[in-house]
């Protein structure tokens, strides 16, 4: 099907159209994230406590590792469906670069398991009593850092995309990378709440989305053809 | 300078002995197991190494005899057995 | 230059060369400890507002930057071995993972031990034992993923992958654990770097047992290497003649 003459945007375009409607014909893969996130989101009032006030304090820490949670679960549909049915082996092979397919898989990937976690966040927050003036922080640092998430995870994913016992390790890999994200994103929500500009936070989210985008799917790329040989 | 007039001073550090000597003691036991792991392995290895050694010396001298060029491979894998055995 | 490049790259040459100098190291190395160790335990004075658990500070700070360099050694080994295929660059990208994660855990643990009397706590969420906590999992992480990958080729190229980006994404780490620290720590009134500057007294015992704990570094390292260089060649002719004497 892909003759010579495809350019590289048509194949990264077919590449993410190929994995949401995937997503969208198995909906389990879409839905099971977005349920967990909903649950361990949950569970933190009745382990921690139900009042608001100590609700508030941790609302925006509870989102940010209910979020990063949720996204490592889902990490794993990223390429072991493909790798199992042997349609990655293809991808490799194809003569435009892995780094534009790998990007669009990871872009449909977000889109499939971050960006419903990030939509419904307002309601969650709510629920959690975050502070009044906090909402539209949490929501834009959100949408800024759980791409990170899916990038960096996607790394991990395509190292150990082989091996039969791999949740753990891709927890150990993917979960101290992801730290500087939540980092950041939980002290935007506190530190704008102190009356810290907006601003600097995204700027710094922006930069980590950016280097993100331009250096993990290298590296995913790299360790793709390194575990499919 | 000594910073302390006798051993018992010496021992209690201060107030401090269960620190620094806690301290002290982990990084003398960091020092030991990671200098003599490695020369524990080593040894492990050489036997492992000498024994693979005599195995396919055996195999070999039993070999001679029967079939001296052709087919190398299949004495090898009988003899490796009672060798395996005695060790 | 290039013939020295591919000596360093053969095991054997390494092996050979290493034990010639493996002797002369470990007695440096047995030098420096005991002088250190005596020198630190013994004569250094007491800091004014420490105490005598200043003396922790001669074990914790040459172990914790040790620790640190660990990454960076990791992936400049594994960008060796993934460019050039140096079978040597690999070993020591996989030995030095469990090294690593040694020395982290001695630097944790000296670390917390002297907050006991300087924060009253052993664990504050300080901005260095964090982001070493951090890179202590990722070690770990990276030993799990080398025992995994049964395939030594295979496993070479992925740990190799791996140090870089672990390495890239620690100095991230550090930067905002830093900047995070920076942001929620209330400002305390305990200063660890006080105004007045260490005499000679205090620093020449540390620098001994810095020199004594880098020597202890890289002979441990070389032990491991040479280990694994003999578990990869136990089929070469020069490991058998080894074996045999």
């Amino acid at each position: 099907m892909a003759n010579a003459h495809t350019s590289t945007f048509s194949a990264f375009k077919a590449t993410l159209k190929r994995d949401l409607l995937i997503a969208y014909k198995r909906k389990n893969d879409v839905v099971n994230p977005f349920m967990f996130f909903l649950i361990v989101a949950s569970l933190f009032p009745i382990g921690v406590s139900p009042e608001p006030e100590r609700l508030s304090l941790i609302a925006a820490g509870v989102l940010w590792i209910s979020a990063l949670l949720a996204a490592l679960l889902a990490m794993d549909n990223l390429y072991r469906a493909d790798y199992e049915d042997g349609s990655l082996e293809q991808l490799l092979l194809s003569p435009h670069p892995l780094f534009f397919m790998v990007l669009a898989k990871n872009i449909a990937h977000w889109l499939v398991s971050g960006l419903p976690v990030v939509l419904v966040s307002p309601l969650i927050a709510y629920m959690l009593s975050l502070p009044d003036g906090s909402y539209h922080v949490l929501f834009l640092s959100l949408l800024l850092g759980t791409p990170v998430f899916s990038l960096l995870g996607s790394i991990g994913v395509a190292l150990t995309v082989g091996l039969g016992s791999r949740g753990l390790i891709l927890a150990m890999i993917t979960l101290p990378m992801s730290v500087p994200v939540l980092i950041a994103g939980t002290l935007a929500v506190q530190q704008t709440q102190n009356g810290a500009s907006l601003l600097g936070f995204l700027a710094i989210m922006g930069a980590m989305l950016l280097f993100a985008l331009t250096l993990a799917p290298l590296a995913s790329a790299a360790a793709l053809r390194i575990s499919v040989n | 300078m000594i910073q302390f007039e006798n051993f018992q001073d010496f021992i209690a550090m201060g107030g401090y002995a269960a620190n620094v000597w806690s301290v002290y003691a982990m990084f003398a036991v960091f020092l030991a197991f990671n200098l003599l792991w490695p020369l524990r392995k080593k040894k492990q290895l050489m036997r492992e190494i000498k024994r693979r050694q005599i195995v396919n010396e055996q195999a070999h001298k039993q070999a001679e005899p029967e079939t001296p060029v052709m087919q190398p491979l299949e004495p090898l894998a009988d003899a490796a057995s009672p060798a395996g055995d005695k060790s | 230059m290039w013939t020295w490049f591919h000596k360093l790259g053969s095991p054997k040459w390494f092996y050979d060369i290493s034990g010639r100098w493996l002797p002369w190291l470990v007695a440096c190395m047995a030098v420096c400890l005991v002088v250190g160790v005596i020198w630190s335990l013994l004569f250094v004075p007491q800091d004014y507002q420490q105490g005598l658990t200043n003396r922790i500070f001669y074990v914790h700070v040459p172990v914790a930057s040790i620790s640190l360099a660990f990454f960076p050694l990791m992936a400049i080994a594994g960008t060796v071995s993934l460019v050039w295929k140096m079978k040597l660059a690999d070993v020591v990208v996989k030995v030095a993972a469990p090294l690593g994660a040694w020395f982290t855990a001695l630097a944790l643990a000296s670390g917390s031990i002297w907050g006991i009397d300087t924060w009253g706590t052993f664990w504050v969420w300080d901005a260095r034992l964090t982001s070493l906590l951090l890179q202590f999992f990722l070690l770990i992480g990276m030993i799990s993923l080398r025992s995994a990958l049964e395939d030594t080729d295979a496993a070479a190229k992925a740990c190799a992958l791996l140090s870089i980006v672990g390495t890239i994404n620690m100095v991230v780490i550090k930067y905002s654990v830093l900047w995070w620290d920076v942001l929620h720590q209330p400002p305390t009134n305990f200063t660890v770097d006080n105004s007045q500057p260490n005499g000679p007294e205090i620093w020449i015992p540390l620098v001994i047992m810095f020199l004594g704990v880098y020597l202890f570094f890289v002979i441990s390292l070389i032990l491991s290497v040479r280990n694994e260089i003999l578990r990869r060649e136990r089929r070469a002719q020069w490991v058998s003649e080894l074996a045999a004497q």
